[in-house]
């Protein structure tokens, strides 16, 4: 590491000046599961570390009246995991957590820091495009909200503006019908994924898919929706495969695979059709 | 299980469940590994490495750095030009490489030592490596052992005239027994195939590190070390910088495992000690991980080109094989794995003909060196695998095909036509115990889609006498101290195979002292007569003869000295429960402490002649072997453990992820000193054999560059990503030439699990894979292609052009072979 | 330089350390307590694992400012130390100093019967995870325990014994085996910082 001065603001407004006032040397440091990785290797170099430690406003998981999910940036994947959510599309964040890394990682690593790290193999991000997720900037030039699928601009790269800090994730309000799963396909249980994939679907009393959401994580340089899959998806019935429709569909267009030199080319595209039809059958099935 | 003996263990020690002695320290946070050694005024070294797998360096500039807040110095290639003496060729038998502790005009390998800085702090030594200018002239580089053989390939070194190679051979090795070419004609089946092994690192959980302490007082060097042998290190370490043997002191505490890639002398503690010599402090060199893994030493790779032939009834014939061996940049042990894998890996069958021609070729990648079971699992990853093709030509139950070939016990000593002395072996009845134990026939009989069976075998030196190095060689000195407790001092230098138990349990019942009367100390030169040290699956047995041996020369004199003070024949003696006596008469006696006392206190007290003193003894044991001729004939391990491993694979056809789903592992070791610690010997022996399989090994770009420096890339298996291990039995086939009947435990399970695995993946899939790790992508790309081909069997990667790997095929041609 | 007050092993530390200093270089510089082992300072092989609050985590990952103010425990706090600098008294030695077999964590007792360590280099790691397994799930499967050291690399033992110790050792917690650990010290509630 070089050496660093250490900041520890007691609101969003302080944090966003300090790193301001690093001017370009100065970076967030939440959980640090990332950062410091690269710290230690000297790959990353900042000046100044902003702690988001004492911030209150960045903490806490909260559910708001019309049903939003609100997660302080600073909430842990085991904070996430152990919270109660086991309703509609919400179901999902736990066990994407609990499918981070370790115990010891996870409570550490923030769900903040892991959007911000923009890591293309990361999890949460895919869970955050996959629901619709919108994330909350303070800052720069006051506060501003996007979605999650804006927000990760590519590999390790968001839109986050000099002097902004990523306050809140939105997860907007879901309906109790929504069934969700997430597969992620590694060689090692501790391994970020190959390739993930979630899944949300929104099932009548009549057994009609009314909604679909699907979207795969580590293929590309960010998460992506497969719409292809998601339309097929719509309008069918339980009564149909759907995990067979939807592994065809995933088939036809896969898309682009971000290379990685420990995996063999064509690998992610040739398994992701497999994968989503599994993720697809988990969620119709109601189980993992 | 047996029971396990918590309470204080009593009778006969061998052959008991007993706790190790060194837990106590390891669960609780006292032990001692090198990091945790922290000496007054303690300075902090750190090395700047080549971020190049091969280039010239052009300039180096040091100055900036030298000026850093709390440097205390800098070295580089040329301030040590001249001074120090290369190293290597001591246990090479060859100029190997160039082992010194900096590149000095040219880097061979991506990691190699450039230039080190000493500072006050770890933080200041790294901010002033950043100071450090290094100007370098990036050549082309050699990764593929292959492509090193071909004539317009880079040359790696280039100023060293190896007697028997040339361009980036270094070393040739050739097998020839009997005629092969008789076997060609006899044979009913041939099989051949290209194998390719991979590059596992020993990745040992400590780091290598050191702590280099000069004293000026009179000129002594102490180094401590994570090192696997206290004597290779201190006599290369004096060779290279020209020190007196008896001014260096090497020590270690605890050590954090090794599997073979501590067992040399490194760069690393050649600077920390030129560093303490120069500054007169102490100084500590740590490794990061990724240096580690860059850096130290790995599995060597080898290309196989090999061939089984094979009689009508099942009868093995001939071998013959061509491999490329791929020793790294700068070999370390390597050249000796070469051969002596090899001859070992064909111990479990008969063999009359055999043909091999083998070459050790440098390339720009890290140094090819020991690891778990030297070169027997990159020779038992072709042979069973062929084996399992052999059998199934023949539709022959591949079970029935080894038992067939494999010695049997009554006829032992047998000698192979290899020269393989098998002086004891189960093996033949591991063999159908382990397909029992994962209901082998009845899964043949009702075999499952996706699903397989495999089998693989070995027989496994215990310890070895290397080409190189003529010894065997362990020592032990013993003292029964005047209290009646023992002290032992050996040359091993143990890592986690529970030395201070195993040796207590051994003297225990030869001395009659107490289980935990007995001390068995660090290893130290200072303390300890000469010895290697520990690896090849050693300690049990050649150490153990060394510990026996001492320990019934200290009992002869003790119950000389009892029989005179009690009026008895020293014949009528026995010994037990810290107590000399009568034997039939238990309370005619004395305390062992009484007879120890008088030893020393008391000597007119002592019988005419006896010589003064205390009760002690020293012994070593170097095994009755030979050096390999030329031929590659000769029995160069004293005896052989084996085991047979038997593997259930599901394959997800759908990812190309393979799960083994169950796993028996049946060993012959000898007599058992401590089944606790056994077990989890072949446990471990299986982990470093598994992950061959499951996905390790060093990978490198065309440029040299290491692709998975970090165990977030380099896929060492987690808790969650390995089978159960408790499917483990033992029929003990007891040495009949090492005292005591001990063979070695640690590595007689490593070479199967690669070849039993992927026999199972083809009988599941019908794709055999000769390329190691067998990781889904691939797995996943050969079934995709065998359904395109629309073919029930494919050989992969061999079928497959666009594959990684050898395509045509180079095995040993037949006019050389009749030759 | 920036001055960290924490408490460790129920004992409080502080100490004025370069902002650099990770908790593990606090914990074994500092502290000088060198039961906690870094084998990768990447987070991946789980040698430093430490409670921190009660709940496990790597402290090469972690700088010793992040966690100003925790209670901490390392494998030292594990066994209920008793100093008996001269002997146990029935004239055999003493194994590690200040702690006899009596005196372990279930989780340690069960390691050393199960022959769960070898080289013992990762062992201090698996234990503090393992701890923080068992504090929140009494009674795990085969799977569970080998899931909860998925971040935790041993390379000597196949993990075989590790698993099976754990497995009893719940089995004796379940049955009362007495647990007399500084990890005690810690709520496992008090977490909340960690959010940071």
């Amino acid at each position: 590491m070089r050496p660093f001065r250490y900041v520890r603001p007691g609101s969003l407004a302080e944090a966003s000046a300090a790193l301001t006032e690093g001017d370009g040397e100065a970076t967030v440091i939440a959980g640090g599961q990332s950062l410091l990785l690269a710290m230690k290797d000297r790959r990353a170099r900042p000046g100044v570390l902003v702690s988001l430690r004492d911030v209150h406003e960045a903490r806490g998981i909260s559910h708001e009246d019309d049903g939003t999910l609100t997660l302080g940036a600073t909430t842990t994947y085991w904070q996430l995991y152990t919270h109660r959510l086991d309703s509609g599309a919400h179901a999902i964040l736990p066990r994407v957590a609990g499918e981070i890394a370790d115990v010891p990682v996870r409570r550490m690593g923030t769900v903040g820091g892991a959007l911000c790290q923009a890591d293309p193999a990361f999890d949460f991000p895919l869970a955050a495009v996959l629901c619709d997720a919108e994330v909350e900037l303070a800052g720069g030039d006051g506060a501003r909200r996007l979605p999650a699928a804006e927000f990760l601009r590519g590999p390790f790269a968001t839109a986050l503006e000099p002097g902004e800090v990523l306050a809140r994730i939105r997860f907007p309000a879901s309906a109790p019908t929504v069934r969700s799963a997430f597969v992620k396909h590694r060689l090692r249980r501790f391994d970020s994924a190959i390739v993930s994939v979630g899944c949300l679907l929104d099932v009548d009393d009549a057994g009609q898919v009314t909604g679909a959401s699907v979207a795969c994580g580590s293929v590309g340089p960010v998460p992506v929706r497969l719409p292809a899959v998601e339309d097929a998806l719509v309008g069918s019935s339980l009564e149909e495969d759907l995990a067979d429709l939807a592994r065809k569909r995933a088939a036809d267009g896969p898309p682009e695979e971000r290379a990685n030199p420990m995996i063999m080319a064509g690998y992610k595209r040739d398994v992701l059709p497999a994968l989503v039809g599994r993720a697809v059958a988990a969620a119709t099935d109601g189980r993992e | 299980m047996a029971t396990i003996e918590t309470e204080t263990p009593s009778g006969r020690l061998v052959g008991k469940r007993i706790p190790r002695k060194e837990d106590m320290r390891l669960l609780t946070g006292r032990a001692r590994f090198i990091e945790d050694i922290k000496l007054p005024g303690m300075l902090y070294a750190s090395v700047l490495r080549s971020p190049h797998a091969h280039a010239r360096i052009r300039g180096l500039d040091v100055e900036r750095a030298r000026s850093m807040p709390g440097v205390h110095a800098v070295l580089t290639g040329r301030d040590l030009d001249g001074k120090v003496v290369a190293w290597g060729h001591q246990t090479q038998a060859l100029p190997v490489g160039e082992r010194l502790p900096f590149a000095v005009d040219k880097v061979y390998y991506e990691g190699q030592e450039v230039a080190a800085v000493v500072a006050e702090s770890k933080y200041q030594a790294a901010d002033a490596l950043e100071a450090i200018e290094v100007d370098y002239e990036v050549l082309r580089a050699v990764v593929d052992p292959e492509a090193a053989m071909a004539p317009d390939a880079p040359q790696v070194i280039e100023h060293i005239d190896y007697p028997r190679g040339e361009g980036n051979v270094f070393d040739i090795y050739k097998a020839r027994i009997g005629d092969i070419t008789e076997a060609e004609r006899d044979a009913a089946v041939h099989v051949r195939g290209v194998f390719t092994t991979n590059r596992p690192h020993g990745s040992a959980l400590e780091v290598h590190c050191c702590v280099a302490d000069y004293d000026g007082r009179e000129g002594n060097l102490t180094i401590y070390s994570s090192t696997q042998s206290v004597y290779l290190l201190r006599d290369l370490l004096a060779e290279s910088l020209h020190i007196p043997a008896n001014k260096i002191r090497a020590l270690a505490y605890d050590i954090g495992a090794g599997f073979g890639s501590k067992a040399d002398l490194f760069q690393h503690e050649v600077i920390a000690s030129v560093f303490s010599m120069m500054l007169g402090r102490p100084v500590q060199l740590v490794l990061s991980r990724a240096d580690v893994f860059r850096a130290t030493t790995a599995r060597c790779n080898q290309v196989r080109y090999a061939e089984l032939f094979v009689a009508a009834d099942g009868t093995i014939i001939g071998y013959r094989d061509r491999i490329i061996h791929n020793a790294g940049a700068v070999s370390m042990w390597g050249n000796q794995i070469l051969p002596l894998g090899t001859h070992i890996g064909l111990a479990a069958y008969p063999i009359p003909n055999v043909h091999i021609d083998g070459y050790a070729v440098h390339t720009n990648t890290t140094s090819g060196g020991a690891l778990r079971a030297f070169g027997v699992p990159q020779q038992i990853f072709p042979m069973e695998s062929l084996v399992e093709m052999a059998a199934n030509e023949l539709g022959m139950d591949p079970a029935e095909m080894r038992m067939k070939n494999v010695p049997r016990d009554e006829d032992c000593p047998v000698t192979n036509p290899m020269g393989h002395c098998i002086d004891s072996t189960s093996i033949k009845e591991c063999i159908p115990k382990a397909a029992e134990e994962i209901s082998w026939a009845e899964h043949r009989a009702n075999p499952q889609p996706g699903e397989g069976l495999g089998m693989a075998i070995a027989l496994k030196h215990t310890s070895c006498r290397h080409p190189s190095v003529d010894t065997d060689l362990s020592s032990v000195r013993m003292k029964i101290e005047t209290d009646g407790t023992v002290s032992l001092y050996s040359s091993d230098v143990p890592h986690g195979q529970g030395h201070q138990t195993m040796v207590s349990q051994i003297v225990g019942d030869i001395v009659g002292v107490g289980f935990d009367k007995i001390q068995v100390h660090s290893s130290d030169t200072e303390t300890t007569l000469f010895g290697l040290g520990t690896w090849g699956s050693r300690g049990a047995a050649i150490l153990g003869a060394a510990v026996q041996a001492a320990s019934e020369r200290v009992r002869e004199r003790m119950l000389e000295l009892a029989g005179h003070l009690l009026e008895v024949s020293p014949e009528d003696l026995e010994v037990g429960e810290d107590r000399v006596f009568v034997k039939g008469s238990p309370s005619t006696g004395m305390a062992i402490a009484e007879v120890a006392g008088v030893a020393g206190y008391a000597t007119h007290l002592h019988p005419e002649g006896f010589e003064p003193g205390s009760l002690e003894a020293t012994a070593t044991y170097d095994s009755p072997t030979d050096l390999l001729t030329d031929e590659s004939y000769g029995n160069i391990s004293v005896t052989y453990s084996g085991g047979a491993h038997a593997a259930r694979v599901h394959v997800d056809v759908e990812t190309g992820v393979w799960k083994v789903i169950d796993y028996a592992m049946v060993h012959d070791t000898g007599v058992v000193i401590n089944p606790l610690i056994v077990d989890g010997q072949h446990q471990g022996g299986f982990l470093h054999g598994y992950a061959m399989v499951f996905g390790e090994g060093l990978r490198y770009d065309e440029e040299g560059h290491m692709l998975n420096p970090s165990f977030a890339t380099y896929a060492a298996p987690y808790a969650p990503d390995i089978p159960d291990l408790s499917n483990l039995h033992e029929i003990s086939a007891p040495s009949r030439v090492v005292p005591g009947g001990r063979k070695g435990a640690g590595e007689s399970g490593t070479a199967q699990p690669p070849p039993a695995i992927a026999n199972a993946i083809e009988d599941a899939i019908g794709i055999r894979f000769t390329i190691l790790p067998i990781t889904p992508d691939l797995v996943l790309a050969a079934l995709r292609e065998k359904e395109r081909r629309g073919v029930d069997h494919l050989t992969y990667p061999y079928d497959v052009p666009d594959a990684p790997g050898p395509h045509e095929w180079r095995g040993v041609d037949h006019g050389e072979a009749s030759g | 330089m920036e001055q960290v007050s924490v408490t460790i092993n129920g004992r409080p530390f502080e100490a004025e350390v370069d902002e650099r200093t990770l908790l593990i270089d606090l914990i074994r510089d500092e502290a000088g307590l060198t039961g906690t082992h870094a084998g990768c300072w990447e987070a991946r092989c789980g040698c430093c694992a430490v409670l921190v609050d009660g709940g496990s985590v790597k402290s090469c990952n972690v700088l010793a400012l992040q966690v100003d103010g925790a209670q901490i425990t390392t494998v030292e706090g594990l066994a209920r130390e008793e100093l008996l600098p001269f002997g146990n008294g029935t004239g055999v030695a003493v194994e590690a100093r200040g702690v006899d077999v009596g005196s372990l964590h279930p989780l340690q007792a069960a390691f050393r019967e199960h022959g769960a360590v070898q080289c013992g280099f990762c062992t201090p790691g698996m234990l503090m995870v393992l701890v923080d397994l068992l504090d929140r799930n009494p009674d795990p499967s085969d799977e569970e325990v080998r899931e909860a050291i998925r971040g935790n690399l041993c390379r000597c033992t196949g993990y075989q014994k590790i698993v099976e110790a754990t497995l009893d050792a719940a089995r004796r917690m379940r049955a009362g085996a007495p647990v007399a650990a500084a990890s005690q010290h810690a709520s496992i509630e008090a977490r909340g910082h960690l959010g940071s």
